[in-house]
């Protein structure tokens, strides 16, 4: 099972925070039978490890710079909105460092404000995944 | 949010009744006003959009009675 480790200087103030890209999925990839020329570079984000998301999140915007067209349409709710509906995108993350690959997930897209994080990496991308927090080391533990 | 899928969503529901009788749980795939296909699971369906539409847009949705928002309790999505 490949693990990625993030330590922070302080995790409690900044969160499970981690590098990644985002990229089309390899089912797009390879339907479409994409050649390595054909396909986008590559979005890096910050993301933030969420156990508060039901849904992964990227930040409005990024399937457009990827030429991703929309897939599907979820309502969402948040602590100031009920229902709003958000559309779904089909995606891959990679982790920046390790090159672990999440190749195939459908994302929402939204708007993502006011503290440098492009992704939150939620409860769907955690069910198949063991989550380690450790706040006495200001470290976290992903295996995949 | 834009319409894109406005036409594919109204297809949905108009024939939400029939697809719960013989399909709950599995996946459409639509396209405008033509359901293209049902499916067990979500992979199949996003693959055989691609096939058929190649990169869409189109919608794959799972067959519901009752379709739950999704929750976040980050203050970080802001509409």
């Amino acid at each position: 099972m490949p693990s990625i480790t993030g330590r922070t200087q302080n995790i409690r103030e900044i969160g499970p925070v981690l590098e990644c890209l985002i990229a089309p999925s390899q089912i797009y990839i390879d339907t479409l039978k994409l050649s390595k020329d054909e396909l986008p570079e590559p979005v890096k984000v910050r993301a933030l490890i969420d156990t508060g998301a039901s849904t992964t999140v990227v930040q409005k915007g990024i399937a457009k710079k990827l030429g991703l067209n929309v897939v599907s349409v979820i309502r969402i709710g948040t602590p100031s909105h009920i229902n709003v509906e958000c559309e779904v995108y089909d995606i891959a993350i990679i982790f920046d460092i390790t090159r672990v690959t999440f190749p195939n997930i459908m994302v929402i897209e939204a708007p993502l404000e006011g503290q440098d994080i492009q992704c939150l990496i939620g409860r769907d991308l955690l069910s198949t995944s063991v989550f380690i927090y450790n706040g006495i080391d200001n470290s976290f533990t992903l295996s995949i | 949010m834009e319409d894109i899928l406005k036409i594919e969503l109204e297809t949905y529901a108009n024939g939400l009744l029939d697809l719960l009788d013989k399909h709950e749980g599995e996946y459409v795939l639509i396209k405008g006003d033509q359901i293209a296909g049902v499916y067990v699971s979500e992979r199949d369906a996003l693959r055989e959009g691609y096939k058929l539409f190649g990169k869409g847009p189109f919608l794959v949705k799972q067959i519901k009675r009752i379709e739950e928002p999704a929750r976040f309790t980050s203050v970080l999505i802001r509409f």
